[in-house]
Formats: structure tokens, C-alpha cells, sequence
């Protein structure tokens, strides 16, 4: 009789256990929480919490991006441009303010200047049915040549305190601004993919185009909306990375492109549009931001770190796939 | 009787959760025509994958014997060495590389590295005469209909020379003369002492070619005669395992005014420029029709309704009229808002979206209908769905499952009632029971007869022909790019449409 | 801004121009020149065709200069000391550099370019001497001048200019030592580019065996990389802060690890137990140092290598007497040398 009970609890514990793997944002907790177990045996003190919220703004800075990134992917789409944009948008914030304009309409012209190029990114791709990926590789060029150009590739410093408060503040003297700025955007992102009509179009353009059109959904101009969405907020995260340095640089953005959206398709959105998930990608933007500091923090030497990274985000990509083979996805 | 060269013995394979088949036994003798007949999900499938060595030996219980010898299968390789040779339903080709390449991929003539191509195209020629193709061998892959498709495909499979080959479903794409052709050809490979298991839902067809047939119904035996000795009425009633009283529950509904009107319909054809598929065509259809549309494969059908519903608009002249009223349709959101809906013919291509719940696929074109303007009413959209979702009795755990685990016929069932949630006043269904079991057939049939009753008009285009007899109160038969052919519900026959859809 | 823009323009027409015309390089800055002076040349060449072999008269020729990067701090003002000393001597001088920077296979593939295009001299800036010998071997085979430009290959070369990495890194470690209190202990990472770049490790090794001679007693806790990003420069001080209590400053070897370092000793105010020693002179590392976040850095005198590696090339050519070694000093600047240093090599610090 009690062989029986413990039976069962052990079936409704495995049952427990499976339905959680299920849950989409399993590919990135699990590798996650063993980072965290290993550290906490290394070196505790990586649960400071300064240190936390240093992670955390580390996260922050690509999770600006990673929620457009998120409904973009979703939609089937991605943006190899946004590395690119970023830096483009501290430039022209560093353009601008250096001209003398204030503060607001720098940043509102450095946002203005991503989003166009996210909209050309849009029109050119879904318009003229270019593969995303060649033409935004192409509009990073251009971009990055852009910037080149026009600064020599120096770096713009010199800025007034204004400037440098936008991400250098701290609410309450503990929590830096990026952090407040990514829960924002992370909540209005949640709620716009899982809640609204236009969160669910997109993820149907993702899943089939096809189907979506025939349902009469605008699928052109909502692609362009995000691909201009992800050009927006790309160009938010370049400025505030200016602010927190009171430097431009000419290649902040520089590699941050494949990093973030591997942490989104780590935190279970799909590479293949359909399916999407912003509570995934902020905690792949937390896993990448963590990795880094853990591993130095156990004093893992740096000659290791790469290896380990690599391996890390294998398992969780893994977990990932696993998780999709279970729910008879693939 | 010929001698029995195959013998599954008491196949039993198990799933997690369910047994997918049970202790199923079947033979197959020296050029025999087999056919197999069940409901999706019978079994008829996984049993083909075990005969193919698709599952390995270990992973069922059960023996395979070959010309009366014991084989363990423990690979595809092991099964095609025995003479067995699959022709998938899904079609798997080189869409850019011509017939002939296609036909000997991975086995391809020539010296060392070099591939002499006299050689391949000679024997691809040959192979095309032997089944009555004439196409080039140098022709791409792209450029062939549905239905020359299959019947590459079959070719594939006829170059390893094998002794019995496995079809799952060969004719779900193709238009009736291809399906006489397919059949002719069977017969040629029978009387060459090649036997033949093929899937199929089309009865007809097993009366016309099997020797022998099969039924399957959830993963058992349920029984096997020659086809002589059963009647269609029995297999329906065995494959469903219920008494069905007529497939075709087609009512007289009182036919009301004109709703659409269509003129100067003119499609450009998709591949060979400067052509039309559909010239300058025009038809009404009134409250209550269900208006059928005949025509062989590549007759231009599926065209007229993808331009009127401005799913087609490249080179598309036409003029519609909804009540009278003449409408632009540029997209398929005019025609949505113009009061039509389109179940169109590629449920896996443009029907659903395979990643998303059957709740959310139902609500998909209705989301503008929900109310709210921006947000997502989720208890709205929970009713709607859910009361389509009974009202349709889709066979699915919840309506949180994701479509691609259903069965194709209850998709079917989900793209009916996507549309039919934005309460469209006409439908246009494109092959509506393409590739699903006579069940959900029979459901389908009778909910296209609820809908007429409620002054919904239909247009449905049919390659089925018994479904376009039985269903249609009027039928236009298409013939290159003409309307050759107008039967009002007396005048519909098999023959009647026949005749039209091969006029010139 | 609106005349910033309108430049980038121009330049952009010019690139896409000059690259139509065909390599026409800066061949038009040296028609810019007095037409007199540029006839005489004309005959100074024509002169020096005829009159034998042996004294090769270095006029009109073409010189490539190939940089890890265009623009920037560093290889900005290389790039204008070059074409300075190009336009002095009449040279066709073009200046190349791959699309991402510090990429040694696309260096490899724009020297090619310069052989093809029929280069008499090239400086290529041999990050990795293994990945370049071959196409060095080949310009030795056509008789082009070889000279490396802040890095080289001393079986390959002609010569070397610039900063010595050796050099460089001693002076990062006298650096360290000067910002240091006599008192203090030295607990310090290094940041470099990347831990793969040749160059760079030699300046640790350098920096490294210096600081043990003037400082037995420190300790470098460990090497770090951070792949020219402020940020992640600044990520991975803080990680190691937290690890290394001890740690007690950063000397960097890649400009924006400076940088970086800045920018953690702000966040955290570490202003007065946190050393940072930067590299070059940038305004943002200037400015840095003003600010007191840096405590100094070392300054490659980069104008200088660029142009006088123009003349040093010509001595080479006309077969004058050349050391292999041409070692342009550094700079340490302090914060009280930010002002001089400014106004003496004309760096843009408005505001």
C-alpha cells in the first residue's frame, strides 16, 4: 500500500518534472540554475548585490534589443544590422548633442535615425522579398561604413551630465537605470506579444505566412513595424551604452548582434517564427550576462572561458531541442 | 493462386502511451494489387514503415517472412534489398534538377566521378515510355504538375527493380485522367508479377485495380477479401466501425438570389508566360448554392478562386459584385471584409499555422471580429473557439493543443471553423476532404449541407468526382481556361463533367 | 552636424568615385602640388630611369600602407602622417584596411592586392608574422620594399617602425609603477584585444619581466580579453573585482579596455585605490585622465609613424643604410601633461 503511494508520488513527481521540461523557458533555467549552484559552491560572494545588478544591467543593455528581436524572430524574420544600428544610434545622439541641440530631441533624433534604418531593413526585405539575412549582413556594411565615415572611427566624448544620467543613475542609489528601462520594456513587450491582436498576427505571420495573409492580416506592413521596432530600440540601447561610458563608440555595437539573438532562440523562441517568448529572452540575456561574470568570478582563467561558454550554450540548446522533440513540435 | 512472396505475421508496435498497431497479419502474393483501407490513424502507415525498415526489428514485436524465409529488418537497406520499395506521399524531389537526375540520384550512370548523361537520359526516356510520359528526361522537376510528380516518384522507385512497391495514398493529388493513367500502369506492373500494397481513402479506386483489400481500424486486422466478394457500403461500414447512411447527406435547399457575380475573370498562368490558365470566364452563384467546380488538375479551378479572393493578383483582370455591388478586392482582407471565406486546397501550406493552438488557429481570421480594438479578450476568444470547437466535434484533447498533432482531418475541421468564425456569406472550399478519412469526410459533407441551409453559398472545387456529383446543386466544369460545361442538379453525372473537362 | 553630414557625403561620392577611376589612390594629392614642382619631378624620374641601376631614384612611386583598422585614435593619425609624407615626395601612397578590423587574413589578401597593383614598397602591420610569410616572401621575390608597420617579421622585413612592443610594454609597466604609491601593493589584470594577438603578448611579456624589475613584489593576478568593447571590458573588471578583492588596477593594451576601466572606477568610485593605465591618446582617455578615473596612459606617437615611415622606406629604396629596428618613443602622460600634450599635437577636446 504505501509501495503503491510512494509509486505514485514518484510518477506524479516525474510528471511534475516533465511538464516543467515542457515549459519553453527550460533551455535556459536549467543551464542557469547549475551556474548558479557551481558558483555558489566556488565563490558565494557572486550573489552580492552589487554584483547581481551588475549582471543584470549587462542583461539589460541586450534585452532592449532582445525584445524586439523576440516578436522579429517570431515573425520568421531576424536582423543582422542591429549591432550596427546601435552603435548608430550613440553616433548620432553624439552627432547631435555635440551640435549643441538638447537633450530630448538628440535622443528623439538618435531613435528617429534607427528606426529608419529598421524601416529601410523592413521595406527592403519584405517588399522586395530579399533574404533577411543577406540584407541586413548588406545594411550593416552600410551602416557601419556610415559611421566610419562620418567619425573617422573616433570615438565622441565630452558630454554634460544630463547625458551621463541617463544610465548612470541609480533609483534608490542600488539600481542602475538600464535595469528599470529593460523591466519596462520587457512588461509592455509581454503583454503586446501574448495579449493583443497584433502580438498574435505576428506570431501567425511567423508560423505561415501564407496562412496569415489569406486570414487577412497586413503581413507586410507588420513585418515593417517590426523590423522599424527592432531599428528603434536598437538605437535606445546604443544611447544609453554612450551614456554609461559619456562616450560614443564608434563600435559599441559591434558583435552584439549573434549574441543577442542567440539568447533569444536559448530562451525558446523559435528560429523558425511562430513561436516566441519575452520572459525566455530576458532570462537568455541574464544566462549570457551570468556566464561571463561567473566564470570569472570562480576564477576560471580566460584561456577556459570561451570553451565553456561554448559548451554551455550547447546544453542549453540542446535542452531546447529536447524540449520541442517532447512536445511534438518537430 | 500465385505463390505468396510476403508475410507479416502478428505485427504489434507500441508508442508511448498507445499500441499503434495490434497483432496485425497480412500476405501479399505474386503480382497481386493490394490495396489497404482504414481511417487515419487505422495503423495502415506505421504498418508500411515497419514493411519499409523504417522501424527497425527491435522496435516491434512480430515476424516478416520473405518467398517463406524468416528476415529481421534492421534497416531500410535490409528492406529494399529484400525487393521493397516505398513511394512516399509526401513528395521528396530536387525541384531545380531534371527527371532524369532525379530518377537516378545516388545511383547516377557514368564512369569514376563523371556522370554520362547519354546514358541517363536514354534510360530515363525509357522508363517514361514504359509508363506513358511523354515529357523530356531533361525537363525540371519544377515545371511538372502534382501529377507527373507521383508518377516520378514511382519511377524512382522502379529503377532499383523491385518486387513490391508500397504507394501511401498515389492518387491524392491527381486529376482523374492521371489516376487512369496511374492505374493502367499498375496494371502493367502486375502482369510484369511486380505485386502492389497501396493506401488509399478512395474506394473507387480499390474497386477499379485491387485484387484483394484490407481494412484497418485502430491498429488492428479488421478483415481482408478479394474485392469481389464485398460491397463499398461494408468497407465504409467496417473502416468507421459504425453504420454510416450516406456519405453524401446532401439536402435540397431553396436557392435564393444572386450574391456574387463574377465577369471578365482573365489569370495569368503561373509558370509559362504569356499564357492565361483562365481567360476571360464569368458566373453567378446565389444564397444557398453550392456551386461545384470541375475540371482535370491544372484546368485553372483553384486560380479562380485564389484571383477572386485576391490571394492571385499578379495580371489578374476581373470585375466581382457581392449583392449587386461591385467590390475591389486587392488582398484577401477586401475579400474577407466583402463577406468571403476560402478553405483553400494546401491545408499544411496556406490553411494553418502549424505552431499555434487549435484555439488560436480558429480565432486567426476573426481576431478583428473579437472585441476590443487592440488587446486580446481572451474569455471572448475562449467562447468562440470553444463553440466552434463542439459544434465542429473536433477530435482533439483541448483547444490548447497545437494543430500538427491532429489528425489531417480534423485540421480540416479547424480551418473550416476559422472561417466560418469570421461569419463569411460565402465560402470557396478547395478540395475539402483532400487526404482525409471518410469519417471526418462524412462530418464535412454534412456541415457544407448545415451551411447552405443557412444561406451560406458555396464553391467548391472537386477533383473527387462522386463528392462533386453528390454535393453540387450546379456544376461549371473548367476547360483550359474556358467554361466548358454547365449542369444544373439534374444534369450533373460522372460522364456529363467528364466530357467538358476534357473538351478543348 | 548638418556640415559633418554633408562631408560623409562628399567622402562617400569621392570612395565610390575613386573606386570607379579604378586605383587612382591618393595619386590626385600629389597632382594637387605646384605644377612646376611637379615637372621637375617628372624629369628628376626620367632622369633616374636612364642613369643605371644601382641608385634607384625613389619618385612617383607606389607605396601601400595596409592597418588593422580604418579611422580610429591610433591609425587616424598614422593614416594622416603617411599621406602627409606621400604628398611631400610625390608618392602614389594609398592607405588599406580590412573591413573588420584586426583581421590578419583580409591584411593578408589587401598586401596581395598591393603586389598585384604593382606596389613598390608596402608596410603591412604584421599582426601574425605565420599567416603573412607567404605573401611577404613573394613581394621579397618582385624586389618590393617590405616594412613593417608597428609590427614586422625580422626574416621578412626590410625594417620595422613603430612602436617596438617591447618598448611599449616596459613602458606600460614604468607607468604602472609611477601611479602606484611606493607603499602600495600591485594587484593587476591586463587587458588586451584579444589573448590570440601576437603583438599584444609580447607587450604583456614585456610589461610583465619590466614590472618584476622595477617591483618584485607584484603580482598580476590575471590576463584578460575583451574584444575592443568598453562594456564588456567594464562587465568583466567588476566580475573580477568581486573575485579578486586584492585587485587593485587594470593595464590595458587595447584602447577601449582603457576605457572600460574608466567607466568600472566610476560606477564603483574607486577613484583612489583603483589604478588604471591606459593607452593612447584618444580625447575620451584624455579626458578620462582629467577626470581622475585614469591614472594615465601611454601614448604611441602615431603621426610620427605614419610619416616617417615614408622616409625611412625611401633610404631603403635608394639603398642608403638602414637599421632593421625604427623605434618611435611613447609618451607617459599624467594628468598634469594632458593640457601640454593637447595643444602640441592639436587633439579636438570641445566640448
Amino acid at each position: 500500500m504505501e509501495n503503491q503511494n510512494e509509486k505514485k508520488m514518484q510518477s506524479g513527481m516525474s510528471k511534475a518534472v516533465k511538464a516543467l521540461l515542457q515549459k519553453p523557458e527550460m533551455g535556459t533555467v536549467l543551464p542557469l540554475a547549475i551556474l548558479m549552484l557551481a558558483v555558489a559552491i566556488v565563490n558565494a560572494s557572486f550573489f552580492n548585490m552589487t554584483n547581481i545588478l551588475d549582471i543584470l544591467r549587462t542583461a539589460g543593455f541586450s534585452f532592449i534589443v532582445a525584445v524586439p528581436i523576440t516578436f522579429l524572430m517570431s515573425s520568421g524574420g531576424m536582423d543582422l544590422s542591429i549591432g550596427a544600428i546601435t552603435s548608430f544610434g550613440g553616433v548620432i545622439c553624439a552627432f547631435a548633442l555635440k551640435a549643441g541641440m538638447p537633450l530630448p530631441v538628440a535622443v528623439i533624433l538618435a531613435l528617429a535615425a534607427g528606426s529608419l534604418v529598421g524601416f529601410l531593413n523592413g521595406v527592403i526585405i519584405v517588399k522586395y522579398a530579399l533574404p533577411a539575412f543577406i540584407a541586413t549582413l548588406g545594411m550593416q556594411y552600410v551602416v557601419n561604413g556610415i559611421i566610419a565615415i562620418t567619425t573617422e572611427a573616433l570615438a565622441i566624448s565630452g558630454f554634460s551630465d544630463s547625458f551621463k544620467a541617463l544610465s548612470q543613475t541609480k533609483v534608490g542609489g542600488v539600481v542602475p537605470m538600464p535595469v528599470i528601462y529593460a523591466i519596462l520594456i520587457g512588461i509592455v513587450g509581454h503583454i503586446v506579444l501574448s495579449r493583443t491582436k497584433f502580438g498574435r498576427s505576428v506570431l501567425a505571420i511567423g508560423g505561415n505566412r501564407e496562412t496569415a495573409y489569406l486570414a487577412g492580416i497586413n503581413v507586410r506592413a507588420k513585418q515593417i513595424m517590426v523590423y522599424t521596432a527592432v531599428g528603434f530600440f536598437s538605437a535606445l540601447s546604443g544611447i544609453l551604452i554612450a551614456s554609461r561610458f559619456a562616450t560614443a563608440q564608434p563600435a559599441a555595437g559591434t558583435g552584439t548582434e549573434l549574441t543577442i539573438m542567440a539568447s533569444v532562440i536559448i530562451g525558446g523562441t523559435s528560429m523558425f517564427g511562430g513561436q516566441g517568448t519575452i520572459i525566455g529572452s530576458a532570462l537568455g540575456c541574464i544566462l549570457f550576462a551570468a556566464i561571463q561574470n561567473a566564470l570569472i568570478v570562480m576564477g576560471i582563467s580566460t584561456f577556459w572561458q570561451n570553451l565553456i561558454f561554448g559548451i554551455i550554450l550547447l546544453v542549453a540548446i540542446f535542452i531546447d531541442k529536447y524540449r520541442r522533440k517532447k512536445g511534438g513540435e518537430e | 493462386m500465385n505463390k505468396v512472396i510476403l508475410e507479416m505475421r502478428h505485427i504489434t508496435k507500441r508508442f508511448p502511451g498507445v499500441t499503434a498497431l495490434k497483432d496485425v497479419s497480412i500476405q501479399l502474393s505474386e503480382g497481386e494489387v493490394l490495396a489497404i483501407c482504414g481511417e487515419n490513424g487505422a495503423g495502415k502507415s506505421t504498418l508500411m514503415k515497419v514493411l519499409s525498415g523504417t522501424y527497425t526489428n527491435k522496435d516491434y514485436e512480430g515476424e516478416i517472412w520473405i518467398d517463406g524465409e524468416k528476415k529481421e529488418f534492421t534497416s531500410v537497406r535490409v528492406a529494399e534489398e529484400c525487393g521493397i520499395e516505398m513511394v512516399y506521399q509526401e513528395l521528396n524531389m530536387m525541384l531545380d534538377a531534371s527527371i532524369a537526375e532525379n530518377v537516378f540520384v545516388g545511383n547516377l550512370p557514368g564512369k569514376g566521378r563523371f556522370v554520362d548523361y547519354r546514358a541517363l537520359y536514354a534510360n530515363t526516356e525509357k522508363i517514361l515510355n514504359q509508363i506513358g510520359l511523354k515529357i523530356s528526361p531533361k525537363e525540371h522537376v519544377r515545371n511538372l504538375n502534382s501529377g507527373q510528380m507521383q508518377m516520378l516518384a514511382i519511377m524512382r522507385a522502379l529503377r532499383k527493380n523491385p518486387r513490391i512497391i508500397v504507394m501511401d495514398e498515389p492518387t491524392s493529388a491527381l486529376s482523374d485522367v492521371e489516376v487512369d493513367m496511374l492505374m493502367e500502369f499498375l496494371n502493367t506492373l502486375r502482369k510484369q508479377g511486380i505485386a502492389c500494397i497501396f493506401i488509399t481513402h478512395k474506394l473507387e479506386e480499390v474497386f477499379r485495380i485491387a485484387d484483394r483489400v484490407v481494412v484497418m481500424r485502430d491498429g488492428q486486422f479488421i478483415s481482408g477479401r478479394p474485392v469481389k466478394e464485398v460491397e463499398q457500403k461494408q468497407l465504409i461500414e467496417e473502416m468507421v466501425g459504425r453504420k454510416v447512411e450516406n456519405l453524401y447527406p446532401k439536402e435540397t435547399v431553396e436557392i435564393g438570389e444572386e450574391v456574387l457575380r463574377v465577369e471578365g475573370l482573365t489569370v495569368p498562368h503561373p509558370t509559362i508566360l504569356g499564357k492565361n490558365i483562365v481567360e476571360d470566364i464569368e458566373f453567378t452563384l446565389h444564397k444557398g448554392e453550392i456551386l461545384g467546380l470541375g475540371g482535370l488538375v491544372g484546368a485553372g479551378r483553384s486560380e479562380v478562386l485564389g484571383a477572386i479572393f485576391g490571394q492571385i493578383t499578379r495580371g489578374v483582370k476581373k470585375k466581382v459584385f457581392v449583392h449587386g455591388k461591385e467590390v475591389t478586392i486587392n488582398r484577401p482582407k477586401d475579400a474577407i471584409r466583402a463577406g468571403l471565406g476560402f478553405v483553400t486546397e494546401e491545408r499544411k501550406r496556406s490553411g494553418f499555422v502549424w505552431v499555434l493552438s487549435v484555439r488560436e488557429n480558429l480565432t486567426l481570421c476573426a481576431l478583428p471580429n473579437l472585441p476590443k480594438k487592440y488587446f486580446i479578450d481572451r474569455k471572448a476568444e475562449r467562447e468562440k473557439a470553444a463553440g466552434m470547437f463542439g459544434r465542429l466535434r473536433v477530435k482533439a484533447p483541448s483547444l490548447e493543443t497545437i494543430i500538427v498533432n491532429l489528425s489531417g482531418g480534423n485540421q480540416q475541421k479547424v480551418v473550416l471553423g476559422k472561417w466560418l468564425l469570421a461569419q463569411p456569406e460565402i465560402l470557396f472550399v478547395d478540395e475539402p476532404t483532400k487526404g482525409i478519412d471518410v469519417g471526418a469526410k462524412a462530418e464535412i459533407y454534412k456541415l457544407m449541407t448545415e451551411l447552405a441551409k443557412s444561406g451560406i453559398s458555396i464553391i467548391m472545387v472537386s477533383s473527387d468526382m462522386p463528392e462533386l456529383t453528390a454535393m453540387s446543386d450546379r456544376c461549371l466544369v473548367l476547360s483550359n481556361g474556358h467554361i466548358t460545361g454547365e449542369f444544373n442538379r439534374e444534369e450533373i453525372s460522372q460522364e456529363n463533367i467528364m466530357r467538358a473537362a476534357i473538351a478543348q | 552636424m548638418r556640415n559633418k553630414k554633408f562631408l560623409a557625403f562628399i567622402l562617400a561620392a569621392a570612395l565610390a568615385f575613386q573606386a570607379l577611376a579604378g586605383c587612382g589612390g591618393s595619386g590626385d594629392k600629389a597632382e594637387t602640388k605646384a605644377p612646376t614642382e611637379a615637372a621637375k619631378e617628372e624629369t628628376k624620374a626620367a632622369a633616374g630611369e636612364t642613369s643605371g641601376q644601382e641608385k634607384k631614384e625613389a619618385t612617383g612611386l607606389k607605396v601601400y600602407q595596409i592597418s588593422v583598422m580604418s579611422g580610429g585614435a591610433a591609425w587616424g593619425q598614422d593614416e594622416k602622417g603617411f599621406n602627409e609624407a606621400c604628398a611631400e615626395l610625390g608618392w602614389e601612397g594609398q592607405y588599406l584596411a580590412p573591413s573588420a578590423a584586426n583581421t590578419a587574413s583580409d591584411m593578408v589578401n589587401l598586401t596581395e592586392t598591393a603586389i598585384t597593383n604593382g606596389a613598390d614598397i608596402i608596410m603591412p602591420c604584421v599582426i601574425d608574422p605565420d599567416t603573412f610569410a607567404d605573401v611577404l616572401d613573394r613581394a621579397k621575390e618582385r624586389g618590393i620594399v617590405v616594412i613593417g608597420l608597428a609590427a614586422g617579421d625580422p626574416d621578412r622585413c626590410d625594417a620595422m617602425i613603430g612602436t617596438d612592443p617591447v618598448d611599449l610594454g616596459r613602458n606600460a609597466a614604468e607607468a604602472l609603477v609611477k601611479a602606484v604609491a611606493e607603499d602600495e601593493e600591485i594587484n593587476v589584470c591586463t587587458m588586451q584585444t584579444l589573448l590570440t594577438n601576437t603583438g599584444q603578448n609580447d607587450q604583456r611579456q614585456a610589461f610583465e619581466e619590466r614590472l618584476k624589475e622595477l617591483r618584485p613584489d607584484a603580482n598580476i593576478v590575471s590576463y584578460e580579453e575583451c574584444d575592443s568593447s568598453a562594456t564588456k571590458a567594464a562587465d568583466k573588471l567588476s566580475a573580477l573585482y568581486l573575485a579578486h578583492p586584492e585587485l587593485n588596477g587594470v593595464v590595458s593594451f587595447d584602447s577601449y579596455a582603457g576605457l572600460g576601466g574608466a567607466a568600472f572606477v566610476e560606477e564603483k568610485s574607486l577613484q583612489d585605490s583603483f589604478h588604471v593605465i591606459g593607452i593612447d591618446d584618444a580625447p575620451e582617455i584624455l579626458r578620462a585622465i582629467q577626470n581622475g578615473t585614469m591614472d594615465c596612459t601611454v601614448a604611441q606617437m602615431w603621426h610620427d609613424i605614419g610619416y616617417q615611415s615614408c622616409y625611412l622606406a625611401k633610404t631603403i629604396y635608394e639603398g642608403g643604410d638602414y637599421e632593421y629596428d625604427n623605434g618611435i618613443g611613447t609618451s607617459i602622460i599624467f594628468a598634469e601633461d594632458v593640457d601640454n600634450w593637447v595643444e602640441t599635437y592639436g587633439i579636438d577636446m570641445s566640448e
